[in-house]
């Protein structure tokens, strides 16, 4: 079943002359439970491309829709509800400061009207355990680790259980063995709650936990699946 | 969802741990706001004060009627009117007595170092009861003896241990070149125009005031009889009497008083403008404070925004700072303030006092200050788009 479908899709920035369209009329179906690595190197329009599915940006061309939602025309506050359903993983884990690691994780429950603090702080705890963090979880963001820091972005993205998990360069800012710790840690949760993943990098050493991969290079897509060595 | 779930979602106090987590940031935005609500609760004092000290003299004075010359400014500068009017008054059925006062200010003896200091002096006729004070009307028999006087225990230091000399016996002295004798003391209270006051008989004013003329009032004050309309018949006063003199209810000379010194001179306006700087500095501090305080957290509220957090939730939360800065800084400012009343009363013989009504106006205009810069401060959350941030 398609969570994401992606019609047509053309996006530019600038005006005149020094207009640069950085995607060139895309279209993609992303489907449920289904890893998808779009890989592409820098500047190709990843990102971009991430964020217009996120509703983050304003679409100017072609359609987006997400679980039957269509974003373009949707008003704020279902754009709202479409963001509430997803669990966004951005390049720097952009944690709040002032929490410690478990009220971070929590923060995305508090949309549950049902959800209590107790419970919250136990699904929280959860998670962290699931990213192997109990022992740091009444730390504060300063206190951690880069490859620590991205596994609590991590749960805070997966606590609320999302359809959709975006990941935007996830590894990006890490060493090699922590980058591939982390997507570990992301493929085996994101199977086990079945979310959909939809992951941007030019980290060629991750792809293999990709169900499916794609290329996007000069703002056109592909299902061209480059090798473990193949450098962007 | 109840109000404290919205306000603090799942127990995650974000707003109070933004501000505490740089504690140097806090201090000095609780700072800067102690300071605004000193200066707003002293100032608000302060003009409370002077309103409640420059009547004190009317608040003891019988009368419901108070006639003046038209030209009447003040409790203290006064031309004279004639005491017919009085007299005129007296022979309306509801007026129960009449009583006229003589009013001056003129130099008394330090009797411990015989420095001549302006004093106010109120005469009025013995046989009258023009004030409502149990403690005048006890002494005010010794003012038929010429050069008797009777000493405002609440005079400013000035004027001499008057007050701890009368403890042995009666106090000699000399008011404007004249032998007085002070046989005993009342409790009225310094104002703008008096640093002290001096009651005497009406035969001792005009003796100590000999330029004065005798038919000439500075003050009539009318007592009616149980029951009368006083505003029924001051209007009858005002059209029965000549133009030469104004009437007033009690009320209406009260105010009178209130406005001269509140709208006519620059004492009221210098208090007022003074309570306008404390706001708008510690709003300008308060604003910075926040706004620094949204900048340095933009990239967090930015990715609570992308997944899903609203505007509104921001908004609360800013807020939420605003309402916690008002506190912190109001409860020390409050307290500073007190402290700040009590020097006053013992240095300028002000009446100033903590209360409550004031401190609840300044509680909720620092809330409403704090709550506005906050506000502004939130715009620029508002307007951030986070596709632009990350």
């Amino acid at each position: 079943m398609s969570v994401i479908k992606i019609s047509d899709l053309r996006y530019a920035f600038g005006h005149g002359e020094t207009q640069q369209t950085v995607l060139h009329g895309i279209t993609a179906d992303f489907t449920q439970g289904e890893i998808t690595i779009i890989a592409g190197p820098s500047g190709s329009g990843k990102t971009t491309l991430l964020k217009l599915v996120a509703g983050l940006r304003t679409i100017q061309e072609g359609s987006i829709e997400i679980d039957g939602q269509r974003i373009e025309t949707a008003k704020q506050r279902e754009l709202v509800a479409v963001r509430r359903n997803i669990g966004f993983i951005f390049q720097s884990h952009h944690l709040i400061s002032s929490l410690s690691v478990v009220q971070n994780v929590m923060m995305p429950l508090t949309f549950d009207s049902k959800m209590t603090p107790g419970k919250a702080r136990q699904r929280a705890l959860d998670i962290l355990g699931e990213v192997d963090l109990s022992d740091h979880v009444h730390k504060r963001p300063e206190q951690l680790s880069g490859g620590q820091k991205q596994r609590v972005a991590i749960a805070r993205a997966l606590v609320h259980q999302p359809a959709i998990i975006l990941a935007d360069e996830p590894t990006a800012s890490l060493d090699g063995p922590t980058g591939r710790e982390i997507v570990s840690h992301l493929q085996r949760l994101s199977k086990e709650f079945g979310n959909t993943i939809v992951m941007v990098t030019h980290d060629n050493r991750i792809l293999d936990v990709a169900d499916r991969l794609v290329t996007l290079v000069d703002g056109k897509l592909s299902d061209h699946a480059p090798t473990l060595g193949e450098d962007f | 969802m109840s109000l404290i779930n919205k306000l603090v979602p799942l127990g995650i106090p974000l707003a109070w741990l933004n501000l505490v987590k740089e504690k140097k940031r806090f201090f000095a935005a609780v700072a800067g706001i102690i300071f605004a609500v000193t200066m707003m609760l002293y100032q608000m004092g302060l003009k409370t004060a002077m309103f409640t000290q420059v009547v004190f003299p009317h608040l003891m004075l019988n009368g419901d009627i108070v006639i003046v010359n038209p030209q009447y400014e003040y409790f203290g500068i006064s031309r004279g009117f004639t005491e017919k009017r009085l007299n005129q008054a007296f022979a309306l059925p509801e007026v129960e007595d009449v009583a006229p006062l003589y009013l001056v200010n003129l130099p008394i003896k330090n009797p411990d170092t015989l420095v001549n200091r302006d004093i106010f002096i109120i005469g009025f006729d013995p046989a009258n009861k023009p004030f409502d004070d149990p403690a005048i009307e006890a002494q005010q028999g010794m003012l038929k003896i010429p050069g008797n006087a009777l000493f405002d225990e609440r005079s400013h230091a000035k004027f001499g241990p008057i007050v701890e000399r009368l403890e042995d016996g009666t106090v000699t002295t000399e008011t404007n070149g004249r032998a007085t004798e002070i046989v005993g003391s009342f409790e009225m209270g310094t104002t703008f125009a008096a640093d002290g006051n001096l009651l005497v008989g009406k035969q001792t004013f005009f003796e100590i005031f000999p330029g004065q003329d005798p038919n000439l009032a500075a003050v009539g004050l009318i007592m009616l009889k149980e029951g009368s309309d006083a505003e029924k018949v001051a209007e009858t006063l005002r059209a029965k009497l000549p133009h030469d003199v104004k009437i007033m209810t009690r009320a209406e000379f009260i105010d009178n008083e209130k406005r001269y010194w509140g709208e006519r001179t620059p004492i009221g306006f210098v208090i007022s403008a003074s309570m306008t700087v404390a706001i708008i500095v510690g709003a300008v501090i308060v604003y910075q404070i926040l706004y620094t305080d949204v900048t340095d957290h933009l990239e967090e509220y930015a990715t609570l925004k992308s997944i899903g957090f609203k505007d509104s939730y921001f908004i609360s939360l800013i807020l939420q700072e605003s309402i916690i800065l008002s506190v912190f800084g109001f409860i020390p400012g409050a307290a500073l303030t007190a402290g700040l009343y009590y020097v006053t009363r013992r240095v300028a013989y002000m009446p100033t006092e903590f209360q409550w009504d004031n401190a609840g106006i300044v509680l909720g205009l620092t809330i409403v200050m704090c709550m506005l810069a906050g506000a502004l401060a939130t715009r620029k959350l508002r307007h951030a788009n986070p596709a632009d941030i990350f």
